[in-house]
């Protein structure tokens, strides 16, 4: 790994003490080892490539029922089902690090998006056709929410990485280990065995 | 009939209907001062940390009152079956989506007003007009926030739940407009000149947020009113007529024949 | 070409038909009567025929055209279950309201015109909610002879109407016929037609 310059990564904070401390956003943060950033994500990263693939589903959906393709009507419900599950594994993963990390959220991008796209998920399985009401809110008005949901969604991806963070973001600087690629790679296709 | 005369109709019957009985500002009003009352027990008005979120109670109560209101702006036309009448009649969908989130629009502004002196009196913190962009941008809000409530609200006009649906769908995409209009209510702390490009910011991400949402509105609401509903105007995206679809349903056994029974000829 | 023409027509809820090849054809001028027992699908057929849903199978045409274009939309009078007018608003004001929504010419004074006909006159400022029942069956008579339609589209399955605005129905027609030749398509389960008055062609 190569050695960063402290000044310019900014290293502040007591460096006899031990624990490492970086400047982030003007606040000194302390800095946390790679070893759980790493394993956190070899949970949550599957979990949100699940998710992500579930939103394209549901708009693929939401197309498909534009053309009165019923059959991908429910494979775009399975498919946000999956996704709703995923999303909630999400934050969920992130939260069991949480005493190591030190916080159970941050309000980055990426969690921010995460619990707007479970509370879109879910107000989409509650809209699916034939779970309220009558025939006439099917299958069209779910369609309609899911294009909805996707612009809504990007807009809240691009919007909440500039919005105030408390605390900031834990993942700042370092790189990834190449040897870790493959383990990586490895648990998802152990997600997507698991669901398919 | 032209369609911003049909525009203008749809707003005159809204606002009209609304001001008469009063209903739904009445609801959101009172709820509103009831939310303010019990932000002024749970927080510290001298405390700076009320100051600093005080854009996010604001909206918080402008969201929540808000909703009584949309949740109303179909509803009410649903009852004695007038959607259908509407759906009937040879006007635009987006048309009378645009009538009525004109009307909602006025009518959720105007409740604004009342709302900043309450807030003012009850949490003791002024939202500062002064600063460039509040005005602008709490108009901004609001205007996102009735274009998705008014097209939600023709959405869920005919499912059950539709009191709770309505919010729960409603408020998740609702997310970067309600964030942009906190920020630009707040404003405080900060250099001038970094507080100024942050606001210019946020301004430009609701006002493109308006924009887009109200353009895809526009387009599907056709689709939206009584779960199915085409449109014939020229311009406006047409949704695929059901022989179109060349016997894509599979095709169905047939039911056996119910027997003649005598109690049912009367 | 027939007034109205149905081919074909399926219609499913879930999986339920409530609708299987349903063909029929009603010329201009005729006035047909669909009878049946409780859960048939006359209000079905009736609600795809008016474009308020669309069948799962098959087309409904409208002198040759599709139910939802503009122009067909013009010339379709419906009464449905409901009333189908604003409580909040006065007669008046409703009336108005749907005729320019239809593009009478003069809104105003063919809302006049047709609360007098159908005994409004004299509420024609009082708000809907204060109506009886009967006063607001009228005034969806009213509202659905407003625009003086080429079809009319009567559903009167579960909701009993009371004899004045049924008699105030047939009346309206038969005013109506003398200009246009309206058909008529009237759902019932009460296994009697109305006795439509002769000028109607029934």
């Amino acid at each position: 790994m190569r050695e960063k310059d402290p000044l310019r990564s900014g290293i502040c904070g007591d460096r006899d003490s031990g624990v490492e401390y970086q400047r982030h956003r003007g606040a000194c943060r302390k800095r946390h080892s790679k070893g759980v950033t790493f394993r956190s994500s070899f949970s949550t990263s599957p979990c949100g490539r699940r998710h992500d693939l579930s939103l394209r589903g549901a708009t693929r959906g939401a197309w498909a029922s534009w053309y009165q393709e019923l059959r991908f009507d429910a494979a775009a419900v399975a498919v946000t089902e999956l996704g709703l599950a995923f999303t909630t594994g999400r934050p969920g993963h992130r939260s069991i690090w949480g005493r190591e990390i030190g916080h159970l959220v941050t309000w980055d991008a990426r969690l921010t998006s995460a619990l707007v796209c479970w509370l879109l998920y879910a107000g989409y399985l509650m809209f699916a056709p034939g779970q309220l009401g009558t025939e006439r809110s099917a299958p069209l008005l779910p369609a309609v929410f899911s294009i909805f949901a996707f612009i809504g969604l990007s807009i809240v991806v691009f919007r909440s990485s500039g919005a105030h963070t408390a605390p900031a973001p834990f993942l700042a600087g370092g790189s990834f280990p190449p040897d870790w690629t493959k383990h990586l790679l490895w648990n998802m296709v152990a997600m997507m065995l698991l669901v398919s | 009939m032209g369609f911003f005369r049909q525009v203008a109709g749809h707003r005159g019957e809204g606002l009209r209907a609304e001001l008469r009985t009063k209903e739904a500002i009445n609801a959101s009003l009172a709820f509103a001062l009831v939310i303010l009352l019990l932000f002024s027990f749970a927080f510290d008005p001298t405390e700076e940390t009320t100051r600093e979120i005080s854009g996010g109670l604001l909206w918080i109560v402008f969201a929540f009152a808000g909703a009584l209101v949309l949740n109303r702006s179909f509803r009410a036309r649903a009852a004695n079956d007038c959607l259908d009448a509407l759906i009937a009649a040879p006007i635009s969908g987006a048309a009378l989506f645009l009538g009525k989130a004109m009307a909602n629009f006025l009518l959720v502004t105007g409740s604004r007003v009342g709302l900043f002196a309450g807030f003012r009196h009850l949490l003791q913190c002024a939202v500062d007009l002064a600063i460039r962009g509040t005005h602008a941008g709490a108009g901004a809000g609001h205007l996102g926030v009735t274009v998705i409530g008014t097209i939600f609200s023709a959405l869920t006009v005919n499912i059950r739940l539709r009191e709770v649906m309505l919010p729960m769908l409603t408020y998740p995409i609702l997310v970067p407009a309600l964030l942009g209009a906190m920020q630009l209510t707040t404003g405080a702390g900060g250099r001038q000149a970094d507080r100024r490009r942050t606001r210019v910011a946020w301004l430009k991400m609701l006002i493109g947020f308006d924009v887009i949402l109200h353009r895809v509105s526009l387009v599907l609401v056709e689709t939206v009113p009584g779960g199915m509903m085409y449109c014939g105007q020229d311009g406006i995206l047409r949704a695929p007529v059901g022989n179109r679809r060349k016997g894509r349903l599979p095709i169905r056994p047939q039911l056996p024949k119910l027997p003649h029974r005598s109690w049912d000829a009367g | 070409m027939s007034a109205v023409a149905v081919d074909g027509v399926w219609k499913f809820y879930g999986d339920f038909p409530a609708l299987r090849d349903v063909r029929l054809e009603a010329a201009a001028g005729s006035c047909l009567a669909l009878i049946g027992r409780n859960g048939a699908g006359k209000t079905t057929l009736l609600r795809i025929i008016a474009g308020f849903s669309r069948p799962g199978r098959g087309h409904v045409r409208i002198f040759g055209k599709a139910p939802r274009e503009t122009e067909t939309r013009r010339q379709i009078g419906f009464i449905g279950h409901g009333i189908s007018v604003y409580d909040e608003l006065s007669a008046l004001e409703n009336l108005t309201l749907f005729g320019r929504l239809y593009g009478v010419a003069d809104p105003r004074r063919s809302a006049l015109e047709w609360l007098e006909r159908t005994g409004l006159e004299r509420v024609r400022n009082g708000l809907v909610r204060e109506f009886s029942r009967g006063m607001r069956q009228r005034l969806a008579v009213a509202r659905a002879f407003l625009h003086e339609p080429s079809v009319l589209l009567l559903d009167d399955h579960s909701r009993p109407w009371t004899t004045a605005p049924s008699r105030c129905c047939k009346r309206c027609s038969a005013r109506l016929s003398r200009r246009v030749r309206p058909s008529s398509f009237r759902p019932t389960s009460c296994g009697k037609p109305w006795n439509w008055p002769r000028t109607s062609r029934c």
